[in-house]
């Protein structure tokens, strides 16, 4: 096991106290690709940040988040630096604005290996050049003395990813790689995640086409929960969750189902019980409670539908049957 | 034939002195008929909101004509034809003022179409598309993006309009959102034959969605078999 996350909770200190994210649980196995699904405001990004320690100080994270059996929570910030670019890198959401626009692209990507291996500027770059061919970024050196706004979105994207393993990272934390890029661009992003073959991948999207596409395991938020969690195969064939099974069916490809019941602001939500609830189809008395998660035929589930079900049983804090 | 293009195009000079024209839309030949859907479908930078920003006068035309109901139509528009012909955007987080709470936005239409704008009335139009009282006071950044783009469109329907561009109107929102969006343009479009050029990059949704397709690539306009 590479990356375990276990019971993460975070909450915002600042006005009335916002829960970002509630007893979230997973685990990302070596070479796994694990996608965390949800909409805006799910708390899907800022569990990336809770686990890179990258969140505002008003941020109070609760619960471990082990890699390689170290606690990241917990982790000092001399011993977070050893790890953070070198075992375990993070391609930000907005991949435009990740890189500095005075400096050249091939530089860029360059950079983990110049900071973190101590290597010569120019054999970096040869790296880099090398890195960016296997990514179609560019054939050409040319492609890499060039500054970042000569690039499409789909390319800057691939070199954000390009320089999160040029150090050798074992894993990478994505958010939003697919955000704002056209059909075609998409495309180039999850040929860069198919050819991540040793890299075990977190990435947090809200496209479930893409989620398809490049994961083993999709992880479900919704305000804040997970809801559901199993393998990528399972959770879009066979989605037990009612938000789960609303969002596929919502989806072009499955004739844009509409659903009743209308997403909310953070505010709106009632403290407790089941988040969904409001815009549930089985909505009933008991939903009012919290649900628990439960394992019921090899998914995580977060919903009073499934209590009793055969196979059944209350899942262990970090227990994962997948 | 609501609305027709006719050889539309929208070039722009480089600043470099010998440097050729770039055609963000060259020569563009679109029909949207009466109460129908019409998709134009294309990848980041072909142009396909250029088309769209044309047809509202957002953009002037470089060269070209538009013909509304046969008549050759003359930017900016006025009068009735400027509420006839309305736009949704993208990104539903500013098309609001964001310092205003979100009923300051609302009146705005109801006051142009001399139409009560009261409260009460205003709330009787946007129910249907789940918002309440408690919405209309708040901020926009304090609603989530389904909400502000429902708001949007409930805001845009008070005009009673014929044509609506929807530019990317449901690519920044969650599946759930986007098929409610989708779901509220197909009723309305029921009830008022209301005609829809329908702007996107998402192949699949413009097949569930569009009666016709254009596909523009580069500037490039073509109507494509369903």
């Amino acid at each position: 096991m590479l990356l375990d996350v276990k019971n993460v909770s975070v909450r915002f200190a600042s006005g009335h106290g916002v829960q970002a994210v509630e007893n979230v649980s997973l685990t990302v196995n070596k070479k796994e690709k694990v996608c965390i699904v949800g909409e805006t405001g799910s708390g899907k990004s800022i569990l990336l940040l809770a686990i890179l320690h990258l969140l505002p100080e008003n941020a109070i994270v609760t619960g471990e988040a082990f890699f390689e059996g170290e606690d990241m929570i917990r982790m000092k910030r001399r011993q977070l630096d050893k790890i953070r670019g070198t075992r375990i890198s993070y391609v930000p959401q907005g991949s435009g604005n990740g890189l500095n626009p005075l400096l050249t692209v091939g530089f860029q990507v360059a950079e983990p290996m110049i900071e973190h291996q101590k290597i010569g500027k120019k054999e970096a770059i040869a790296e880099a050049v090398k890195l960016m061919k296997r990514f179609h970024i560019g054939d050409e050196e040319e492609v890499a003395a060039q500054y970042p706004f000569t690039y499409s979105g789909g390319m800057k994207q691939r070199a954000m990813i390009a320089m999160g393993i040029i150090a050798g990272a074992d894993m990478i934390l994505a958010d939003e790689p697919t955000k704002g890029l056209d059909e075609e661009r998409i495309e180039m992003v999850v040929d860069a995640f198919h050819s991540l073959k040793d890299q075990a991948v977190l990435c947090v999207t809200h496209d479930l086409n893409f989620a398809r596409e490049i994961s083993d395991s999709i992880s479900v938020m919704y305000a804040s929960n997970q809801v559901e969690y199993a393998s990528a195969k399972e959770l879009l064939e066979h989605p037990l969750h009612p938000y789960t099974q609303d969002m596929i069916a919502a989806m072009p490809e499955n004739g844009l189902h509409f659903s009743e019941g209308f997403a909310m602001a953070h505010e709106d939500y009632a403290e407790g019980g089941c988040k969904y609830a409001p815009r549930c189809r089985f909505c009933k008395e008991k939903c009012k409670e919290t649900p628990p998660m439960l394992e019921v035929e090899g998914h995580q589930v977060r919903c009073w539908l499934y209590t009793g079900k055969e196979g059944e049983r209350h899942a262990s804090d970090n227990g994962k049957a997948l | 034939m609501l609305l027709t293009t006719e050889k539309l195009s929208k070039a722009y000079k480089s600043r470099k002195k010998g440097e050729p024209v770039f055609w963000a839309a060259k020569e563009v030949c679109v029909e949207i008929p009466e109460g129908k859907t019409v998709g134009l479908l294309g990848p980041s930078g072909s142009g396909k909101s250029t088309v769209g920003q044309m047809i509202v006068g957002l953009i002037e035309a470089s060269s070209g004509e538009i013909f509304y109901k046969g008549e050759r139509l003359s930017y900016p528009l006025k009068g009735e034809l400027r509420k006839k012909i309305q736009i949704l955007f993208q990104h539903p987080e500013v098309s609001f003022n964001p310092m205003l709470p979100l009923i300051r936005s609302m009146v705005e239409p109801y006051k142009l179409m001399k139409k009560d704008s009261s409260e009460k009335a205003i709330l009787a139009d946007i129910e249907r598309f789940g918002l309440h009282r408690e919405h209309l006071y708040r901020t926009p950044l304090e609603l989530s993006g389904g909400e502000l783009q429902r708001a949007a469109l409930a805001r845009v329907l008070v005009l009673e309009p014929e044509l609506i561009i929807l530019d990317e109107p449901t690519s920044m929102l969650d599946v759930i959102s986007q098929a409610q969006i989708v779901h509220f343009l197909q009723e309305y479009q029921k009830e008022h034959e209301t005609a829809y050029l329908f702007i996107t990059h998402n192949k699949v949704l413009a097949k569930t969605v569009c009666d016709e397709i254009y596909e523009i690539r580069e500037g490039i306009c073509t109507k494509k078999e369903m």
